[in-house]
C-alpha cells in the first residue's frame, strides 16, 4: 500500500491548481494497480498520490498529464 | 527531470516570434481567441502578448469554470455550506467568488465548515473519515474536471458512501462556443484550443469550428512555447487560406480523447436542458447535473437548494470581458472598485480569470487606465 504524504495546495497559487483547464505533467514514481494509485513526482520534486482509474496499465516511469488529482492521459516524453 | 521547462526555452522562443512575424500582412488585424483561461493565465505570466506584433490581438474566451458561474449559483453553494451538520468542499478558487449575499468564505467566517479540497477524491477521503457529517462537493469545470467527479461518484457508490453528495456545476465546452459564434459581436478569425479539454474529449470534438463556422483551431499546450507555436500554427493556416482543427498539443492529446473518461461521465452525469453562465445567459444543453442513478449522491436532491436567479451588479462588466467584446482594462470598474482584493466580478476572482491574470501580472498601472 502506497502511502504518502500529500502535498497542501497553496493558499493563493499563482494559477489555478484546482480548477479550469490546469493540470500539469508528472512521473510515476510507484504504481499499486489495485487500488488504482500512483506516487508522482512533478518536475520541482513535490510528490502526490494520483488516482489512476481513467487510465489502464500504467507503469512507473511513464509521465502522466495529472488534474485535480486524477491521471487524464499520458503524455510523450 | 524536465516536465515543462523545455518548453520554456527563450531561444525557441524568440525562433518563433520571427516565424509569426513572417507570417503578418502588415495591413490585417488578426484576433485570435484563447478560450481557456489556463492560456490567458499563460500569456500574461510570459508576456506573450507584448512578443506579438500589434496586428494580433488575443481575445480571452469563456473558459474559466470559475468566471462563468453565476451569481445566484454561489448563493445556492453559500445556502447548502449554512445547512446543519454539512461540510461543504470545494476548489480553492471558488471560496472568494462573490454572490449576492457574500462568499463562501463569508459563510465560513459566519460559521459554516466550508473546507478547501485539491481533488474531488479528497471530499470522497473526508467522507470516509467522518462519518458522522455530511460531505458536500461544489463540483466546477469542464469536462477536464468532470470526469475526477464522475471517478469520485463511481467510487463512493462502489464502497457504499452515504454522506458524501455533489453540487454538480460541470458545463460543456462545446455550447457557449457555439454561443460565440453564433453571435453577431463574433469578430474571431481563429481559435487557441483548451489542451486538456482536448486530451479528455479529442481534438475531433472540436471539429465542427472549422466544418460549420469556417474558422481554424488549434488544441495547445499550456506553456508559453506551446501558446507561441499555437500562434504561428493559427497563423500559417490563415496565411495559407486553411480551415482546420489542428492539434499541437500532441503530447498529451489525441483525435478520439479518454474513452474511460468519457464512459464515467456516461454513467454519472445527465445533460442539463439549460444552465445559466455568467455573460453568456441560459445555454441550452451546456451544463451537467446528476443522473437519475446516481440521485443518492446529489447534493440538490437531498437538501432543498434555492435556485437563486441574481442579476449581476450593474458596474460589473465581465460579460463583455468573457465574449471578448471587452479588453480587461476597458472594464469601468477595472483596477478602482474591482481588483483581486476585493472582486466583484469572477473574472477578477480566479487566477485564470482575465481581469486577475492581467492585474497580478504587471500589464496594469492605476495611472494608464483610461477614463
Amino acid at each position: 500500500m502506497i502511502r504518502p504524504a500529500r502535498a497542501e495546495p497553496p493558499a493563493r497559487p499563482i494559477s489555478c491548481a484546482t480548477c479550469a483547464d490546469a493540470a500539469e505533467p508528472m512521473r510515476v514514481v510507484l504504481c499499486d494497480p489495485d487500488a488504482e494509485l500512483a506516487l508522482c513526482v512533478d518536475e520541482t520534486g513535490r510528490r502526490v498520490q494520483v488516482d489512476l482509474g481513467l487510465l489502464g496499465g500504467v507503469s512507473a516511469g511513464e509521465t502522466l498529464l495529472v488534474h485535480a488529482g486524477t491521471a487524464l492521459t499520458r503524455t510523450g516524453p | 527531470m524536465k516536465l515543462v521547462s523545455e518548453f520554456r526555452d527563450a531561444e525557441l522562443g524568440r525562433a518563433l516570434r520571427h516565424e509569426i512575424l513572417a507570417l503578418i500582412e502588415p495591413d490585417r488585424e488578426y484576433r485570435l481567441m484563447e478560450i481557456c483561461g489556463g492560456h490567458t493565465h499563460t500569456i500574461y505570466r510570459y508576456g506573450i502578448d507584448e512578443l506579438l506584433p500589434e496586428q494580433v490581438r488575443l481575445i480571452h474566451g469563456p473558459g474559466c469554470p470559475v468566471c462563468v458561474l453565476p451569481m445566484g449559483r454561489v448563493d445556492d453553494a453559500v445556502a447548502l455550506a449554512c445547512e446543519q451538520d454539512v461540510i461543504f468542499t470545494c476548489f480553492g478558487d471558488m471560496l472568494r467568488v462573490p454572490g449576492s449575499d457574500g462568499s463562501l468564505l463569508d459563510a465560513r467566517a459566519r460559521g459554516a465548515d466550508v473546507r478547501v479540497v485539491y481533488s474531488p477524491l479528497d471530499a470522497l477521503a473526508l467522507a470516509r473519515r467522518t462519518p458522522e457529517r455530511q460531505i458536500v462537493f461544489l463540483a466546477i469545470g469542464f469536462e477536464t474536471t468532470a470526469p475526477s467527479t464522475a471517478l469520485t461518484l463511481l467510487r463512493a457508490r462502489a464502497e457504499g458512501i452515504t454522506n458524501l453528495s455533489c453540487m454538480c456545476s460541470h458545463v460543456l465546452i462545446e455550447p457557449p462556443l457555439r454561443a460565440l459564434l453564433d453571435s453577431p459581436e463574433m469578430t474571431i478569425d481563429g481559435f487557441i484550443g483548451p489542451g486538456h479539454v482536448a486530451s479528455v474529449i479529442g481534438a475531433d470534438a472540436f471539429a465542427f469550428i472549422p466544418r460549420e463556422y469556417g474558422r481554424g483551431i488549434v488544441v495547445s499546450g499550456f506553456e508559453p512555447l506551446d501558446v507561441l507555436q499555437s500562434i504561428q500554427m493559427l497563423l500559417a493556416q490563415l496565411a495559407q487560406g486553411r480551415c482546420e482543427a489542428e492539434i499541437q498539443y500532441s503530447r498529451a492529446v489525441s483525435r478520439e480523447g479518454n474513452r474511460r473518461a468519457h464512459d464515467a461521465m456516461e454513467e454519472v452525469f445527465q445533460v442539463r436542458e439549460s444552465f445559466e453562465w455568467r455573460g453568456l445567459g441560459e445555454i441550452p444543453l451546456s451544463g451537467l447535473a446528476i443522473s437519475e442513478a446516481y440521485a443518492e449522491l446529489d447534493a440538490e436532491r437531498r437538501w432543498s437548494v434555492p435556485g437563486r436567479r441574481v442579476a449581476d451588479p450593474v458596474e460589473c462588466q465581465c460579460g463583455e470581458v468573457l465574449r471578448g467584446v471587452l479588453r480587461p482594462w476597458e472594464c469601468r470598474v477595472f483596477g478602482t472598485a474591482c481588483t483581486p482584493e476585493r472582486p466583484i466580478g469572477t473574472c477578477m476572482v480566479s487566477p485564470e480569470g482575465a481581469c486577475a491574470a492581467y492585474y497580478s501580472f504587471g500589464r496594469y498601472r492605476r495611472g494608464e487606465v483610461q477614463a
